[in-house]
Protein backbone atom coordinates (compact mmCIF):
# COMPACT_ATOMS: atom_id res chain seq x y z
CA UNK A 1 0.00 0.00 0.00
CA UNK A 2 1.49 3.35 -0.95
CA UNK A 3 1.99 6.17 1.54
CA UNK A 4 -0.70 8.23 -0.24
CA UNK A 5 -3.16 5.39 -0.02
CA UNK A 6 -2.44 4.81 3.66
CA UNK A 7 -3.00 8.50 4.37
CA UNK A 8 -6.28 8.45 2.50
CA UNK A 9 -7.46 5.36 4.40
CA UNK A 10 -6.66 7.06 7.70
CA UNK A 11 -8.47 10.21 6.64
CA UNK A 12 -11.48 8.27 5.36
CA UNK A 13 -11.84 6.23 8.54
CA UNK A 14 -11.51 9.25 10.83
CA UNK A 15 -13.63 11.65 8.79
CA UNK A 16 -16.54 9.64 7.41
CA UNK A 17 -18.84 10.07 10.40
CA UNK A 18 -18.34 13.81 11.04
CA UNK A 19 -18.57 14.61 7.33
CA UNK A 20 -21.69 12.49 6.86
CA UNK A 21 -23.38 14.08 9.88
CA UNK A 22 -22.56 17.59 8.67
CA UNK A 23 -23.94 16.85 5.22
CA UNK A 24 -27.06 15.14 6.62
CA UNK A 25 -27.75 18.01 9.02
CA UNK A 26 -27.51 20.44 6.16
CA UNK A 27 -29.61 18.46 3.66
CA UNK A 28 -32.06 16.79 6.06
CA UNK A 29 -31.90 13.49 4.17
CA UNK A 30 -29.61 10.77 5.54
CA UNK A 31 -29.82 8.47 2.51
CA UNK A 32 -29.01 11.31 0.15
CA UNK A 33 -26.25 12.51 2.46
CA UNK A 34 -24.69 9.03 2.43
CA UNK A 35 -24.62 9.03 -1.35
CA UNK A 36 -23.28 12.58 -1.58
CA UNK A 37 -20.62 11.94 1.05
CA UNK A 38 -19.52 8.73 -0.67
CA UNK A 39 -19.27 10.64 -3.93
CA UNK A 40 -17.22 13.36 -2.25
CA UNK A 41 -14.82 10.82 -0.72
CA UNK A 42 -14.50 9.12 -4.11
CA UNK A 43 -13.51 12.48 -5.60
CA UNK A 44 -11.13 13.07 -2.71
CA UNK A 45 -9.53 9.68 -3.44
CA UNK A 46 -9.02 10.52 -7.11
CA UNK A 47 -7.54 13.93 -6.21
CA UNK A 48 -5.83 12.95 -2.99
CA UNK A 49 -2.52 14.57 -3.99
CA UNK A 50 -4.42 17.88 -3.98
CA UNK A 51 -6.93 17.26 -1.18
CA UNK A 52 -4.25 16.01 1.22
CA UNK A 53 -2.56 19.41 0.99
CA UNK A 54 -5.83 21.27 1.51
CA UNK A 55 -5.88 23.27 4.77
CA UNK A 56 -9.13 21.56 5.79
CA UNK A 57 -9.70 18.27 3.92
CA UNK A 58 -12.93 17.57 5.81
CA UNK A 59 -14.31 20.91 4.72
CA UNK A 60 -13.35 20.05 1.15
CA UNK A 61 -15.31 16.80 1.40
CA UNK A 62 -18.36 18.41 2.97
CA UNK A 63 -18.50 21.22 0.44
CA UNK A 64 -17.99 18.78 -2.43
CA UNK A 65 -20.79 16.62 -1.05
CA UNK A 66 -23.13 19.57 -0.69
CA UNK A 67 -22.30 20.77 -4.19
CA UNK A 68 -22.90 17.26 -5.53
CA UNK A 69 -26.24 17.38 -3.74
CA UNK A 70 -27.08 20.70 -5.33
CA UNK A 71 -26.41 19.20 -8.75
CA UNK A 72 -28.48 16.15 -7.86
CA UNK A 73 -31.31 18.32 -6.62
CA UNK A 74 -31.26 20.47 -9.77
CA UNK A 75 -31.48 17.33 -11.92
CA UNK A 76 -34.22 15.84 -9.76
CA UNK A 77 -36.28 19.02 -9.65
CA UNK A 78 -36.58 18.84 -13.41
CA UNK A 79 -37.92 15.33 -13.20
CA UNK A 80 -40.17 15.19 -10.14
CA UNK A 81 -42.90 17.19 -8.56
CA UNK A 82 -42.27 19.37 -5.53
CA UNK A 83 -44.21 16.98 -3.33
CA UNK A 84 -40.81 15.40 -2.76
CA UNK A 85 -40.31 17.96 0.01
CA UNK A 86 -43.20 16.45 1.97
CA UNK A 87 -41.87 12.96 1.45
CA UNK A 88 -38.44 14.05 2.67
CA UNK A 89 -39.95 15.70 5.75
CA UNK A 90 -41.85 12.50 6.59
CA UNK A 91 -38.67 10.47 6.10
CA UNK A 92 -36.83 12.64 8.61
CA UNK A 93 -39.10 11.73 11.51
CA UNK A 94 -37.23 9.73 14.09
CA UNK A 95 -33.88 10.06 12.34
CA UNK A 96 -32.53 12.81 14.58
CA UNK A 97 -32.67 15.20 11.67
CA UNK A 98 -36.00 16.69 12.74
CA UNK A 99 -34.80 18.43 15.92
CA UNK A 100 -35.87 22.09 16.16
CA UNK A 101 -32.32 23.37 15.85
CA UNK A 102 -31.49 21.32 12.74
CA UNK A 103 -34.85 22.16 11.19
CA UNK A 104 -34.10 25.83 11.82
CA UNK A 105 -30.62 25.40 10.36
CA UNK A 106 -32.06 24.14 7.10
CA UNK A 107 -34.28 27.21 6.83
CA UNK A 108 -31.23 29.48 6.71
CA UNK A 109 -29.98 30.88 3.41
CA UNK A 110 -27.41 28.59 1.83
CA UNK A 111 -24.38 30.77 2.59
CA UNK A 112 -25.29 31.18 6.26
CA UNK A 113 -25.87 27.45 6.52
CA UNK A 114 -22.44 26.79 4.98
CA UNK A 115 -20.80 29.09 7.50
CA UNK A 116 -22.50 27.24 10.38
CA UNK A 117 -21.42 23.89 8.96
CA UNK A 118 -17.79 24.95 8.61
CA UNK A 119 -17.45 27.11 11.74
CA UNK A 120 -19.62 25.18 14.20
CA UNK A 121 -19.74 21.61 12.92
CA UNK A 122 -16.21 21.34 11.52
CA UNK A 123 -14.72 23.82 13.98
CA UNK A 124 -12.79 25.80 11.36
CA UNK A 125 -11.46 29.23 12.26
CA UNK A 126 -12.71 32.36 10.50
CA UNK A 127 -9.77 32.65 8.11
CA UNK A 128 -9.95 29.01 6.97
CA UNK A 129 -13.71 29.27 6.58
CA UNK A 130 -13.25 32.42 4.53
CA UNK A 131 -10.67 30.78 2.27
CA UNK A 132 -12.84 27.72 1.88
CA UNK A 133 -15.85 29.77 0.83
CA UNK A 134 -13.86 32.32 -1.17
CA UNK A 135 -15.14 35.26 0.85
CA UNK A 136 -13.58 37.79 3.22
CA UNK A 137 -13.18 36.96 6.93
CA UNK A 138 -15.41 39.89 7.78
CA UNK A 139 -18.13 38.44 5.57
CA UNK A 140 -17.83 35.13 7.41
CA UNK A 141 -18.38 36.93 10.73
CA UNK A 142 -21.37 38.79 9.28
CA UNK A 143 -22.94 35.58 7.94
CA UNK A 144 -22.35 33.83 11.25
CA UNK A 145 -23.89 36.66 13.22
CA UNK A 146 -26.96 36.74 10.98
CA UNK A 147 -27.27 32.98 11.10
CA UNK A 148 -27.15 32.88 14.90
CA UNK A 149 -29.68 35.69 15.12
CA UNK A 150 -32.01 33.89 12.73
CA UNK A 151 -31.60 30.60 14.60
CA UNK A 152 -32.33 32.24 17.96
CA UNK A 153 -35.43 33.86 16.52
CA UNK A 154 -36.56 30.63 14.90
CA UNK A 155 -36.00 28.57 18.03
CA UNK A 156 -37.64 31.18 20.24
CA UNK A 157 -40.64 31.16 17.93
CA UNK A 158 -40.74 27.38 17.98
CA UNK A 159 -40.57 27.36 21.80
CA UNK A 160 -43.34 29.96 22.07
CA UNK A 161 -45.56 28.06 19.65
CA UNK A 162 -44.96 24.85 21.53
CA UNK A 163 -45.83 26.54 24.86
CA UNK A 164 -49.07 27.98 23.47
CA UNK A 165 -50.36 24.58 22.44
CA UNK B 1 -12.37 29.65 19.06
CA UNK B 2 -14.86 32.22 20.15
CA UNK B 3 -17.80 32.44 17.85
CA UNK B 4 -20.26 33.73 20.38
CA UNK B 5 -21.11 37.37 19.98
CA UNK B 6 -24.44 37.08 21.74
CA UNK B 7 -24.84 35.78 25.32
CA UNK B 8 -27.09 32.98 24.08
CA UNK B 9 -24.74 31.94 21.29
CA UNK B 10 -22.74 29.54 23.43
CA UNK B 11 -25.95 27.69 24.28
CA UNK B 12 -26.99 27.71 20.66
CA UNK B 13 -23.59 26.51 19.50
CA UNK B 14 -23.67 23.68 22.00
CA UNK B 15 -27.19 22.78 20.96
CA UNK B 16 -26.15 22.65 17.31
CA UNK B 17 -23.15 20.48 18.07
CA UNK B 18 -25.18 18.20 20.34
CA UNK B 19 -27.80 17.72 17.63
CA UNK B 20 -25.06 16.77 15.22
CA UNK B 21 -23.30 14.34 17.54
CA UNK B 22 -26.59 12.66 18.42
CA UNK B 23 -27.38 11.91 14.78
CA UNK B 24 -27.36 8.14 14.29
CA UNK B 25 -24.89 7.85 11.43
CA UNK B 26 -25.07 4.69 9.34
CA UNK B 27 -21.92 2.58 9.18
CA UNK B 28 -19.01 3.64 7.07
CA UNK B 29 -19.03 2.03 3.63
CA UNK B 30 -16.14 -0.26 2.72
CA UNK B 31 -13.14 1.57 1.34
CA UNK B 32 -13.36 -0.52 -1.82
CA UNK B 33 -16.77 1.00 -2.55
CA UNK B 34 -15.24 4.47 -2.43
CA UNK B 35 -12.20 3.63 -4.52
CA UNK B 36 -14.20 1.78 -7.16
CA UNK B 37 -16.52 4.75 -7.38
CA UNK B 38 -13.49 7.00 -7.80
CA UNK B 39 -12.07 4.73 -10.47
CA UNK B 40 -15.35 4.73 -12.36
CA UNK B 41 -15.34 8.49 -12.21
CA UNK B 42 -11.78 8.62 -13.55
CA UNK B 43 -12.72 6.33 -16.41
CA UNK B 44 -15.78 8.40 -17.28
CA UNK B 45 -13.68 11.54 -17.30
CA UNK B 46 -10.91 9.97 -19.35
CA UNK B 47 -13.44 8.60 -21.79
CA UNK B 48 -15.02 12.02 -22.07
CA UNK B 49 -11.68 13.67 -22.77
CA UNK B 50 -10.75 10.92 -25.18
CA UNK B 51 -14.00 11.31 -27.05
CA UNK B 52 -13.01 14.85 -27.78
CA UNK B 53 -9.31 14.19 -28.14
CA UNK B 54 -8.93 11.08 -30.23
CA UNK B 55 -10.71 12.42 -33.24
CA UNK B 56 -8.86 15.71 -33.20
CA UNK B 57 -5.52 14.04 -32.57
CA UNK B 58 -5.97 11.55 -35.37
CA UNK B 59 -7.33 14.18 -37.70
CA UNK B 60 -4.39 16.39 -36.86
CA UNK B 61 -1.98 13.60 -37.65
CA UNK B 62 -3.70 12.93 -40.93
CA UNK B 63 -3.51 16.55 -41.91
CA UNK B 64 0.13 16.82 -40.88
CA UNK B 65 1.14 13.79 -42.88
CA UNK B 66 -1.09 14.52 -45.81
CA UNK B 67 -2.56 11.05 -45.60
CA UNK B 68 -6.05 9.99 -46.43
CA UNK B 69 -8.10 7.24 -44.93
CA UNK B 70 -6.32 7.60 -41.61
CA UNK B 71 -9.47 7.96 -39.62
CA UNK B 72 -12.32 5.57 -40.09
CA UNK B 73 -15.08 4.04 -38.07
CA UNK B 74 -17.10 0.89 -37.85
CA UNK B 75 -19.83 0.88 -38.88
CA UNK B 76 -19.11 3.19 -41.74
CA UNK B 77 -20.94 6.42 -41.53
CA UNK B 78 -20.56 6.89 -37.80
CA UNK B 79 -19.37 10.16 -36.38
CA UNK B 80 -15.72 9.17 -36.44
CA UNK B 81 -15.84 8.42 -40.14
CA UNK B 82 -16.49 12.03 -40.92
CA UNK B 83 -13.98 13.31 -38.39
CA UNK B 84 -16.40 16.08 -37.49
CA UNK B 85 -17.21 14.96 -33.97
CA UNK B 86 -16.23 12.41 -31.37
CA UNK B 87 -17.34 8.83 -31.97
CA UNK B 88 -19.72 7.28 -29.48
CA UNK B 89 -17.89 6.06 -26.40
CA UNK B 90 -16.71 2.50 -26.54
CA UNK B 91 -17.86 1.76 -30.04
CA UNK B 92 -16.36 1.62 -33.49
CA UNK B 93 -12.77 1.73 -34.56
CA UNK B 94 -10.09 4.27 -33.85
CA UNK B 95 -7.57 4.26 -36.65
CA UNK B 96 -4.41 6.33 -36.75
CA UNK B 97 -1.34 5.97 -38.93
CA UNK B 98 0.39 4.00 -36.15
CA UNK B 99 -2.33 1.72 -34.83
CA UNK B 100 -5.91 0.57 -35.09
CA UNK B 101 -8.15 -0.12 -32.10
CA UNK B 102 -11.39 -1.94 -32.77
CA UNK B 103 -14.21 -2.79 -30.36
CA UNK B 104 -15.33 -6.40 -30.78
CA UNK B 105 -18.85 -7.70 -30.27
CA UNK B 106 -17.82 -9.78 -27.23
CA UNK B 107 -16.58 -6.76 -25.31
CA UNK B 108 -12.90 -7.22 -26.10
CA UNK B 109 -10.84 -4.81 -28.15
CA UNK B 110 -8.32 -5.53 -30.85
CA UNK B 111 -5.20 -3.42 -31.08
CA UNK B 112 -3.04 -3.62 -34.14
CA UNK B 113 0.24 -1.76 -34.36
CA UNK B 114 0.68 -0.81 -37.99
CA UNK B 115 3.38 1.81 -38.44
CA UNK B 116 5.18 1.94 -35.16
CA UNK B 117 7.66 4.54 -36.42
CA UNK B 118 4.78 7.02 -36.31
CA UNK B 119 3.56 5.96 -32.88
CA UNK B 120 1.98 8.65 -30.72
CA UNK B 121 1.49 7.54 -27.10
CA UNK B 122 -1.13 10.18 -26.32
CA UNK B 123 -3.35 8.98 -29.18
CA UNK B 124 -3.21 5.36 -28.00
CA UNK B 125 -3.93 6.30 -24.39
CA UNK B 126 -6.91 8.37 -25.48
CA UNK B 127 -8.20 5.65 -27.77
CA UNK B 128 -7.93 3.04 -25.01
CA UNK B 129 -9.71 5.33 -22.57
CA UNK B 130 -12.41 5.91 -25.13
CA UNK B 131 -12.95 2.17 -25.20
CA UNK B 132 -13.09 2.03 -21.40
CA UNK B 133 -9.62 0.53 -20.97
CA UNK B 134 -7.62 2.25 -18.23
CA UNK B 135 -4.08 2.54 -19.52
CA UNK B 136 -0.85 4.46 -19.21
CA UNK B 137 1.13 4.87 -22.43
CA UNK B 138 4.63 6.34 -22.54
CA UNK B 139 7.54 6.62 -24.94
CA UNK B 140 11.01 5.59 -23.87
CA UNK B 141 9.95 4.52 -20.39
CA UNK B 142 8.94 1.35 -18.65
CA UNK B 143 6.60 1.39 -15.65
CA UNK B 144 5.93 -1.31 -13.08
CA UNK B 145 4.38 -1.77 -9.67
CA UNK B 146 6.03 -3.15 -6.55
CA UNK B 147 4.78 -5.64 -5.57
CA UNK B 148 4.17 -6.53 -9.18
CA UNK B 149 0.64 -6.67 -10.53
CA UNK B 150 -0.42 -10.02 -12.00
CA UNK B 151 0.82 -10.95 -15.45
CA UNK B 152 -1.79 -9.59 -17.89
CA UNK B 153 -1.31 -12.47 -20.32
CA UNK B 154 -1.87 -15.04 -17.57
CA UNK B 155 -5.12 -13.35 -16.59
CA UNK B 156 -6.37 -13.24 -20.15
CA UNK B 157 -6.26 -9.45 -20.15
CA UNK B 158 -4.01 -9.46 -23.16
CA UNK B 159 -3.32 -12.04 -25.80
CA UNK B 160 -1.27 -11.54 -28.92
CA UNK B 161 -1.92 -13.46 -32.08
CA UNK B 162 0.54 -13.99 -34.88
CA UNK B 163 0.54 -11.24 -37.45
CA UNK B 164 -0.95 -11.85 -40.84
CA UNK B 165 2.50 -11.68 -42.32
CA UNK B 166 5.95 -11.94 -40.81
CA UNK B 167 7.67 -10.80 -38.73
CA UNK B 168 5.61 -12.30 -35.97
CA UNK B 169 5.76 -12.42 -32.24
CA UNK B 170 3.10 -13.67 -29.92
CA UNK B 171 2.71 -13.49 -26.19
CA UNK B 172 0.09 -16.08 -25.38
CA UNK B 173 -1.83 -16.35 -22.19
CA UNK B 174 -1.51 -19.80 -20.64
CA UNK B 175 -4.86 -21.46 -20.97
CA UNK B 176 -5.93 -18.81 -23.43
CA UNK B 177 -3.98 -19.93 -26.43
CA UNK B 178 -5.67 -19.17 -29.71
CA UNK B 179 -5.21 -21.36 -32.74
CA UNK B 180 -1.91 -20.49 -34.27
CA UNK B 181 -0.63 -18.61 -31.28
CA UNK B 182 2.97 -19.07 -30.30
CA UNK B 183 3.71 -20.84 -27.02
CA UNK B 184 5.62 -18.91 -24.35
CA UNK B 185 8.44 -21.42 -24.55
CA UNK B 186 8.85 -20.61 -28.23
CA UNK B 187 9.56 -17.00 -27.48
CA UNK B 188 12.88 -15.36 -27.03
CA UNK B 189 12.82 -13.74 -23.56
CA UNK B 190 13.26 -10.33 -25.15
CA UNK B 191 10.08 -10.88 -27.15
CA UNK B 192 7.82 -11.46 -24.16
CA UNK B 193 5.38 -8.68 -23.36
CA UNK B 194 6.32 -7.08 -26.66
CA UNK B 195 4.10 -5.94 -29.49
CA UNK B 196 5.58 -5.26 -32.90
CA UNK B 197 4.13 -4.11 -36.19
CA UNK B 198 1.24 -6.11 -37.66
CA UNK B 199 0.72 -8.08 -34.47
CA UNK B 200 -2.90 -8.44 -33.47
CA UNK B 201 -3.41 -7.91 -29.74
CA UNK B 202 -6.73 -8.72 -28.11
CA UNK B 203 -7.46 -6.81 -24.91
CA UNK B 204 -10.14 -7.97 -22.50
CA UNK B 205 -10.76 -5.10 -20.05
CA UNK B 206 -13.28 -7.19 -18.08
CA UNK B 207 -10.42 -9.42 -16.93
CA UNK B 208 -8.44 -6.54 -15.43
CA UNK B 209 -8.28 -6.73 -11.63
CA UNK B 210 -9.72 -3.80 -9.75
CA UNK B 211 -7.24 -0.97 -9.30
CA UNK B 212 -5.02 -1.94 -12.20
CA UNK B 213 -4.36 -0.39 -15.56
CA UNK B 214 -2.45 -1.50 -18.61
CA UNK B 215 0.95 0.01 -19.21
CA UNK B 216 2.33 0.37 -22.73
CA UNK B 217 5.83 1.66 -23.27
CA UNK B 218 7.06 2.42 -26.78
CA UNK B 219 10.75 2.27 -27.58
CA UNK B 220 12.04 3.83 -30.80
CA UNK B 221 15.07 1.59 -30.82
CA UNK B 222 12.86 -1.51 -31.07
CA UNK B 223 9.91 0.00 -32.91
CA UNK B 224 7.90 -2.04 -30.42
CA UNK B 225 5.44 -1.63 -27.59
CA UNK B 226 6.16 -3.31 -24.27
CA UNK B 227 3.22 -3.91 -21.98
CA UNK B 228 2.49 -4.82 -18.41
CA UNK B 229 -0.20 -4.52 -15.80
CA UNK B 230 0.35 -1.92 -13.07
CA UNK B 231 -1.53 -0.71 -10.03
CA UNK B 232 -2.97 2.67 -10.96
CA UNK B 233 -2.19 4.15 -7.55
CA UNK B 234 1.31 2.80 -7.13
CA UNK B 235 3.90 2.36 -9.83
CA UNK B 236 7.41 3.46 -10.77
CA UNK B 237 8.80 4.34 -14.18
CA UNK B 238 12.34 4.18 -15.49
CA UNK B 239 13.79 5.65 -18.65
CA UNK B 240 15.60 2.49 -19.61
CA UNK B 241 15.32 1.25 -23.15
CA UNK B 242 14.23 -2.16 -21.88
CA UNK B 243 12.04 -3.35 -19.04
CA UNK B 244 14.02 -3.73 -15.82
CA UNK B 245 15.22 -7.28 -15.29
CA UNK B 246 13.75 -7.55 -11.79
CA UNK B 247 11.31 -4.73 -11.20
Amino acid sequence: MSQDNAEFVEFFEASWDPCLRAVAASTGDMALAEDQTAEAFARAWTSWHKVSRHPAPRAWVVRTALNAGASWWRRRSKETALTGHDIAAADRQGTGLDTPVLTALRRLPARQREVIVLRVFLDLDVDTTARQLGIAPGTVRAHLSRAMTALRAELSLATTTEAER
Amino acid sequence: MNLNEHPDDSVLTRELRDSLSELPAPGRPPLAAITSRGRARQRRRLAGFAGLGVTSAATGTALALGLTGVLSATPAGSAAATGTSAPARGTGTVRTVAFTLTRNANGTDTLTLTHSQLFDPASLQQALAQHGIPALVKTGAYCWSTPAAPDPASLGVLSIRPPVKPPQVAVPAPGHLKPGAVKPSDLNPSDRNRIIDHTVTVINPAAMPSGTELFFGYFNSDHALFFDLIYARSYTCSNGPQPPANP
